[in-house]
C-alpha cells in the first residue's frame, strides 16, 4: 500500500485555504472591532482580496495556456468579458427584457447562467482555437490580440444586448436559496473557494497526462507530435480550459460589481493579466496568486503614494510602473518570481555546499 | 505550418466548415458590393470620392508606420509593440515646434504664418529627430538585453515599453487632447474643391501633403534598402545574423540604425497625423500602431513594398468597408482587426510576403 504523503502542493493548498479562511473570519467575527483592512494599514481591503481571487482564476488559466502549453494569448480579457457579459445578460433577462419570468428570477438561475457562460465561452474558444492555434509565436500573439479587440469593441457597440458603453446594471447578487452571498465578507468566501478549487484542479491537470502533453508541446512541438501527442488537440484543450476559467472569473466579477461595462476588458486588461502571470512565473500554477497579489498590492500602494507625493488624483499613473516592471522582469527574471526564487535558493545551496 | 504541403488525406469536417464560411463571406461581400453600387445605391459618387480621399490619406500614414514594423521584424523577428508610441512622441515633437513657431512674432504676424514652409519643415525635423532618438534608446534599453531570449520575452518587454511610454507622456504632457497649431495656409479642412456629380468634394491641403510626403519617404526608403551600403547590410542581417557578422557587418550597429530609421518614419507619420487630424494626446499612437501592424501583416511582414501596399489597402478598407457592408462607422476597427485575424489564419505570408520558414514566425 502506498503511504499517503503530503507533498508541497497539497501543503500549499491547505496553508492557503487556512490563512485565507482566517482572514475572512476576521471580517465576519470582527474581534475587538478589528477589520481585515486594518491588518495591512488599509492597503488590502476585503474588496482587493476579492479582486485578487477573481483574477487568480483567470491567471491560473493563462498559466496553463502560456506557461505549460507555450501558447501566447494577448486576448484573454476577451474571454473574461464573455463570461461577465453572459452572466450579466442572462441574469438580467427577467428584469431588463421581461423574458423567462419565473425562471430567470429564481435564485438558481444566475448559477446556471455562470455555467452557460462557461460552456458558451469554451465553445467559442474551441471554434476560434482550431484555426488560430495553428499559428505560432508572434503571429499567435497578434491574432489573439485582434480577437480581444474585436470582443471589446463589439461589447461597446452591440448596445441592445450589452447596454453599450454605459454597460449593464442591476445584476443580482448570488444567493443559495434564501442565503445571500453578500455583503462582500461573504462573497469573499465564494470567490476564494472557487479560486482554490481552480488551483487544485489546475495542479491536477498539470500532473496528469494532459499536463505532460502540454509541457512536451512547449518544449518542442514537432518532437511531441512525432512521439504521438496529438498536439492540435491538446493546444485547443488548453485554450478551452483557460477560456472557461476566464469566463468563470468574469461571471464572478459581474456579480461582484453588480454591473458590467466594456472598459475593464480592453487590451490593457489582457496585458495586465499577462503581466501578472509573468511576474508570478509562467510555468508554475502557484505563480498565479502570487503574481496577481504582488501586482495588485504594488499598484494600490503606488497609487496612494503617487497621490500623496505629487498631489495628483484620478490618473492611472501607476501604469508607468506596470510597464517598467514588465520590462525589468523580462530582462532580469524571464522565468518569473517563483522560478527565480527557486533558482536563487538552489544557487545559494550549491555555493554553501561548495564552501563546505 | 500552413505553407507546408501536406500529404493528401481525408477532408476533415472542420475544413468543410472553413471552406463554407469562406465562400459564404465572399458571397455576402459581393452581394453587398452589388447592392451598394448597382442595386440600390446608398451613396452618390461624391460620397465615395470622399471616402476614397480619406482612406488614401489614412492609408499613407499607416504605410509609413507599417514600414517601421516590417524593418524591425525583418531583422529581429520581433514585433516592436512600442512603435506606435514612437509615432506619438514624434507627433508631440512637431506639436511643440509649431506652438513655438506660433509664439515667435515675425513678418507682421507670427513665424508659423509668415514662413509656413520653414515652420512645417522645422516641425517635421523635430518630430523625426526625437522619434528617431527614442527608437534608438528603446532598442538599447528594452530590447538589446533580450536578444536571443524566447520569442515571447521581447514581445512582453515591448508591451511594457509601450505602456511606459504612453504613461510617461501622460505624466509629462497631461491627459488632455491638444490641438495642432497648423500654419494658416495649412488650416485643417481647407483644400482644393473638386466638383463631382454637382457636389463639392474637398481635397484637403494637409491630406495632399501627407500623401505626397509619405510617398516620397517611401521611395527614399526603398532606395536606401535596395541601393545603399547600409541597406545591403540590413538585408544581410535579416537573412542571417551570424553569417552577416562573419562577413564583417557590425550587426549591432545595423540594428541600431534600423531602429533609428523606423523611428524617423514613425516620427514623420506622427507629425502628418497631427497636421491632418489635429489632435494629439498620449494615447494617439496606440491604435494607429496596431493598425499599421495589421497593414504590415496584410502586405507580408518583412517586405517593404508589402507594408506600403498593406497600409494603403487597410486605409481604404477602413474608410470604404463600413459603407460597403452597410454597418455603423463605429465598427471600422472591428473590420480592421477582423482582417488581421483572417489574414493571419488564411494567408500569414500576406499579399506579397516571402515564404515563412519556421524561424521567421
Amino acid at each position: 500500500m502506498k503511504k499517503l504523503r503530503i507533498g508541497p502542493n497539497l501543503a500549499g493548498v491547505i496553508i492557503l485555504a487556512v490563512v485565507l479562511a482566517l482572514f475572512g473570519a476576521i471580517d465576519i467575527i470582527r474581534p475587538f472591532g478589528l477589520r481585515f483592512s486594518d491588518l495591512s494599514g488599509r492597503v488590502v481591503t476585503i474588496d482587493t482580496m476579492i479582486r485578487i481571487g477573481i483574477l487568480t482564476i483567470v491567471v491560473v488559466g493563462l498559466n496553463l495556456l502560456m506557461g505549460y502549453a507555450g501558447q501566447v494569448s494577448l486576448g484573454q480579457a476577451g474571454f473574461y468579458a464573455l463570461g461577465a457579459y453572459a452572466s450579466g445578460i442572462l441574469a438580467t433577462l427577467a428584469s431588463r427584457h421581461g423574458m423567462l419570468v419565473g425562471v430567470a428570477d429564481t435564485w438558481w438561475w444566475p448559477w446556471l447562467a455562470i455555467l452557460i457562460g462557461m460552456i458558451l465561452t469554451g465553445l467559442f474558444a474551441f471554434l476560434v482555437g482550431k484555426p488560430i492555434l495553428r499559428l505560432k509565436g508572434n503571429y499567435l500573439a497578434m491574432a489573439t490580440l485582434g480577437l480581444g479587440f474585436i470582443i471589446s469593441i463589439l461589447s461597446g457597440q452591440l448596445s441592445t444586448l450589452t447596454g453599450g458603453y454605459d454597460g449593464l446594471t442591476g445584476i443580482p447578487r448570488l444567493r443559495i436559496g434564501e442565503f445571500a452571498l453578500w455583503p462582500a465578507q461573504r462573497y469573499y468566501f465564494l470567490v476564494w473557494g472557487a479560486a482554490i478549487a481552480v488551483i487544485v484542479v489546475a495542479l491536477n491537470i498539470v500532473h496528469s497526462r494532459i499536463g505532460r502533453a502540454l509541457r512536451a508541446i512547449h518544449t518542442n512541438e514537432t518532437a511531441a507530435n512525432t512521439s504521438g501527442v496529438d498536439t492540435e488537440h491538446y493546444k485547443v484543450l488548453a485554450l478551452v480550459i483557460s477560456a472557461m476559467l476566464a469566463s468563470l472569473a468574469g461571471s464572478l466579477y459581474a456579480h461582484f460589481q453588480s454591473a458590467v461595462s466594456p472598459s475593464p476588458f480592453g487590451f490593457k486588461a489582457s496585458v495586465e493579466l499577462v503581466t501578472m502571470a509573468a511576474v508570478g512565473g509562467l510555468s508554475s500554477i502557484w505563480g498565479a496568486p502570487l503574481g496577481v497579489a504582488v501586482m495588485f498590492i504594488l499598484s494600490n500602494l503606488l497609487q496612494s503614494q503617487i497621490e500623496a507625493v505629487f498631489h495628483i488624483r484620478g490618473g492611472e499613473y501607476e501604469l508607468i510602473i506596470y510597464g517598467l516592471v514588465l520590462v525589468l522582469i523580462m530582462i532580469f527574471m524571464p522565468q518569473g518570481a517563483i522560478s527565480s526564487l527557486g533558482a536563487w535558493r538552489r544557487n545559494a545551496r550549491r555555493e554553501k555546499e561548495g564552501a563546505a | 505550418m500552413p505553407i507546408q504541403k501536406e500529404p493528401a488525406r481525408r477532408v476533415k469536417p472542420y475544413q468543410i466548415i472553413q471552406a463554407v464560411t469562406g465562400i459564404g463571406c465572399a458571397g455576402y461581400l459581393l452581394y453587398r458590393l452589388y447592392t451598394v453600387l448597382i442595386g440600390s445605391p446608398t451613396y452618390g459618387t461624391e460620397t465615395w470620392a470622399r471616402f476614397m480621399i480619406a482612406g488614401l490619406i489614412l492609408g499613407s500614414v499607416y504605410a509609413l508606420i507599417a514600414i517601421g514594423y516590417t524593418l524591425v521584424y525583418g531583422i529581429l523577428r520581433m514585433i516592436n509593440f512600442a512603435h506606435g508610441d514612437i509615432m506619438m512622441i514624434g507627433a508631440f515633437g512637431g506639436y511643440f515646434t509649431l506652438e513655438a513657431a506660433k509664439s515667435i512674432p515675425a513678418g507682421g504676424s507670427n513665424f508659423s504664418d509668415a514662413y509656413p514652409f520653414a515652420a512645417v519643415l522645422a516641425a517635421f525635423l523635430a518630430g523625426v529627430a526625437i522619434a528617431a532618438l527614442s527608437g534608438y534608446f528603446l532598442e538599447k534599453i528594452a530590447y538589446r538585453p533580450l536578444r536571443g531570449a524566447p520569442r515571447l520575452v521581447p514581445l512582453i518587454s515591448a508591451i511594457g515599453a509601450s505602456i511606459f511610454l504612453e504613461n510617461a507622456a501622460q505624466l509629462l504632457f497631461g491627459a488632455q487632447r491638444r490641438d495642432y497649431a497648423n500654419p494658416a495656409v495649412l488650416t485643417r479642412g481647407e483644400g482644393w474643391t473638386l466638383v463631382i456629380n454637382g457636389a463639392k468634394v474637398i481635397l484637403p491641403y494637409t491630406g495632399a501633403l501627407t500623401v505626397i510626403l509619405s510617398l516620397l519617404l517611401m521611395v527614399a526608403l526603398y532606395m536606401l534598402v535596395m541601393r545603399t551600403r547600409l541597406g545591403r547590410a540590413m538585408r544581410a542581417v535579416s537573412e542571417n545574423k551570424q553569417v552577416a557578422a562573419l562577413m564583417g557587418i557590425d550587426v549591432d550597429g545595423v540594428i541600431s540604425q534600423t531602429f533609428i530609421i523606423s523611428g524617423a518614419l514613425a516620427g514623420a507619420a506622427g507629425v502628418m497625423w497631427g497636421l491632418h487630424l489635429g489632435l494629439v494626446y498620449h494615447f494617439v499612437g496606440f491604435i494607429p500602431g496596431i493598425k499599421a501592424f495589421t497593414a504590415a501583416v496584410l502586405g507580408g511582414i518583412g517586405s517593404v513594398p508589402g507594408a506600403m501596399l498593406g497600409g494603403l489597402f487597410l486605409g481604404l478598407v477602413e474608410s470604404l468597408g463600413p459603407a460597403v457592408l452597410g454597418i455603423s462607422f463605429q465598427l471600422k476597427d472591428v473590420i480592421a482587426f477582423g482582417i488581421l485575424v483572417l489574414v493571419l489564419i488564411f494567408r500569414p505570408t500576406g499579399i506579397v510576403g516571402e515564404a515563412l520558414t519556421e524561424e521567421k514566425v
